[in-house]
């Protein structure tokens, strides 16, 4: 691996176990993703969807590998690596007794922003994403998808060059999923490469360039959504995570 | 910058919500005025309004005229020895006690002085003829004290040690008027020796303090400063409740992902709860200086070592937030940083004298009460307003407090990147 790497993220034999679990959770994880590329991970629960992303965002340590974005060895040059991404958490990260605005507002300064250019973007966002008539409400009055959006802002006032969204539809209408997949084609479009983990497959098959299947511990394929679907003889995503995958609960 | 906006954004959340400040303002606000009241209240009955004990003379000699004369004497006691003009008797005493009209009874039992009078003169009689027989216990006659059980302790103690102080003058006095009149006897024309008058010995009460305090002692002056740490201390719950929703919601997790912003929105954080926590010190310094006095109640007063006072406060506050941090960080759950946090304050509190003084405290806890961040703090407190003290005094709980607060604000880093390695 190394800094010309046509690859944005790059990981190299991944491991990383939990005290207390009998198995770790990501045994040897090996994925490229490409610059400028849509990936979606996917999995059955405790897969370690999570995990994966936690590390490649620096906030979890793994066991052993290696590992890198954009060039940037992800444990020791952490910093600069916080500069490139953005990160959308699973849940509502934001504070729900501040407006949109003020939520907007604090983590576009947390990333550097100031002045004008806070908040110009602010207000950009806010129009962008349907909420510049209730930037002034609390979050707590908000509905689930209103959150889910500016969830989505919180993490892209900087502009990063990479990323990450740990389901960031879950529990959300059509209107406002569309939004949401519509503005992450265009926000691609625009340079940045993004990293996905959903549990909804029709999303990912419209939204993702690549996907990887991860399950106990490993990227078990990858590819393409039509590659996958011709590879494993499906109609779409869905039964072709079920096939890889198998159709056992899991824990 | 991002400081400001960190710091701008915990003043809007800590705003918005009213029960967090309820329980920082309010809540110490009414406990400092209702204690300080009551215990002030306590402390006028005892000296102004005067407690009134029943007493059955059944002599009725001189013991009871001089036990009523002694009691009246303190200011503190005032004797009943009739009801509806009936002079009591030793089963109305026993019964206005027993069913708690009254507090204490003393019974004087018939035949007292006359007991007294004869064991003097029987003592008299030994020292001038050896062969003679001195008094013997069965001559001794029994004072019964009756207390309501309800009674406070310290009243009981109080009646006590007067009574005793009373009897051993009343002894005395009356050992001396049997041996001045053997002496008259032996030395004809010699005049009654008397021990009414003043023999220059007297007890001067004074607080030691160094010349220039001027402060007074009194309920305000020990309650506000130790209302005002309890207070302090307790922004530890929504501090640390407030990290906790943090790290629920994702928040703190996104904010470890943008370059230093988790350090911007610490600082930030302690920032805030310091600026609270310096307001909740003027405004139960206020309510001591104000609002006391309306409730007819001593102004509390500051003293002049103004600067000291401030920075006693600054450190108090920085080891509540220190302690709200670190609660924060071990919590795993809302309700886990609420209890533990509200537990872990109080124990301290109890321990570090906020509520009971620890010169009054067995020696275990009193030891244990010297590890609590609040009894540094309060001993700093009362370093200024009781004593005047200043930095040479000061110093020793002021560099504990700041002790604890980087000890503590580095156990929640090694917490931190403990979890990060996990």
């Amino acid at each position: 691996m190394n800094d010309t790497s046509p690859h944005m993220i790059e990981m190299h034999r991944i491991r990383k176990a939990y005290k207390g679990l009998a198995e770790p959770v990501l045994k040897d994880i090996n994925l490229n993703v490409a610059k400028g590329e849509i990936f979606g991970i996917l999995g059955p629960n405790g897969a370690g969807k999570t995990t994966l992303i936690s590390i490649l965002c620096g906030l979890r340590e793994y066991d052993s590998g290696e590992a890198r974005i954009d060039g940037h060895d992800i444990v020791k040059q952490r910093q600069a690596l916080k500069k490139l991404i953005g990160v959308v958490p699973q849940e509502i990260a934001l504070y729900d007794k501040l407006s949109a605005r003020e939520n907007l507002h604090f983590f576009g300064a947390c990333y550097g922003l100031k002045g004008s250019e806070l908040r110009d973007k602010t207000e950009d966002y806010l129009t962008r994403f349907g909420l510049e008539k209730s930037a002034s409400r609390l979050i707590k009055t908000y509905s689930g998808g209103m959150k889910r959006r500016v969830n989505l802002i919180a993490a892209i006032m900087h502009n990063p060059k990479v990323l990450f969204l740990d389901e960031p539809t879950v529990g959300i209408d059509v209107q406002s999923r569309t939004v949401i997949v519509d503005f992450l084609k265009e926000f691609n479009q625009n340079g940045c490469t993004i990293f996905y983990t959903s549990h909804h497959m029709k999303e990912a098959e419209h939204l993702c360039t690549r996907v990887g299947i991860i399950d106990n511990g490993y990227i078990v394929t990858e590819g393409t959504p039509a590659q996958l679907m011709q590879q494993n003889e499906t109609e779409n995503l869905e039964d072709v995570f079920l096939q890889v995958t198998g159709k056992d609960l899991r824990d | 910058m991002r400081f400001a906006h960190a710091l701008k954004k915990e003043i809007l959340l800590l705003l918005r919500d009213p029960a967090g400040l309820g329980i920082l303002f309010i809540l110490p606000g009414v406990m400092v005025f209702l204690i300080t009241f009551i215990q002030d209240l306590a402390f006028n009955r005892f000296n102004e309004t005067k407690l009134e004990i029943l007493m059955a003379d059944e002599d009725a000699d001189t013991l009871g005229v001089k036990i009523k004369k002694g009691f009246d004497a303190s200011g503190a006691f005032k004797l009943v020895t009739e009801q509806n003009g009936t002079p009591l008797n030793t089963e109305t005493v026993t019964d206005l006690v027993a069913k708690g009209k009254y507090e204490i009874g003393i019974i004087i039992p018939k035949g007292s002085t006359q007991k007294i009078r004869d064991n003097a003169s029987q003592i008299l009689a030994s020292a001038f003829n050896p062969e003679a027989k001195s008094g013997t216990s069965d001559d001794t006659s029994k004072i019964t004290l009756l207390y309501d059980p309800a009674l406070l302790p310290s009243f009981k103690a109080s009646v006590n040690a007067h009574l005793d102080k009373n009897i051993t003058q009343i002894q005395s006095g009356i050992l001396v008027d049997a041996f001045s009149k053997e002496m008259q006897q032996l030395v004809p024309g010699m005049q009654p020796i008397s021990l009414e008058g003043n023999v220059g010995l007297e007890v001067h009460e004074a607080y030691a303090r160094k010349a220039e305090n001027k402060l007074e002692p009194n309920a305000v002056q020990h309650n506000v400063p130790a209302w005002t740490i309890f207070a302090m201390f307790f922004i530890v719950i929504p501090l640390a409740t407030n990290m906790v929703r943090e790290k629920d919601n994702g928040i703190e997790m996104r904010l470890r992902t943008i370059p230093g912003s988790y350090f911007y929105s610490i600082t930030g954080k302690m920032a805030a709860y310091q600026l609270v926590c310096m307001v909740q010190f003027i405004f139960m310094i206020s309510v001591g200086i104000l609002a006391m006095p309306l409730m007819g109640m001593p102004a509390l007063a500051i003293g002049t070592n103004l600067p000291e006072l401030i920075i006693t406060a600054g450190l108090t506050a920085l080891a509540a937030t220190a302690f709200g941090i670190l609660v924060g960080t071990v919590a795993g759950t809302h309700d886990q940083a609420a209890s533990f946090g509200s537990i872990t304050v109080i124990i301290m509190a109890a321990i570090g004298g906020i509520w009971v003084p620890t010169f009054a405290m067995p020696e275990v806890v009193k030891k244990l009460g010297n590890l609590s961040p609040l009894n540094w703090s309060l001993n700093a407190f009362y370093d200024v307003f009781l004593r005047n003290a200043s930095v040479d005094v000061l110093w020793i709980n002021w560099t504990k407090l700041l002790v604890f607060t980087f000890v503590l604000a580095g156990i929640s880093l090694l917490i931190k990147k403990l979890r990060r390695a996990g």
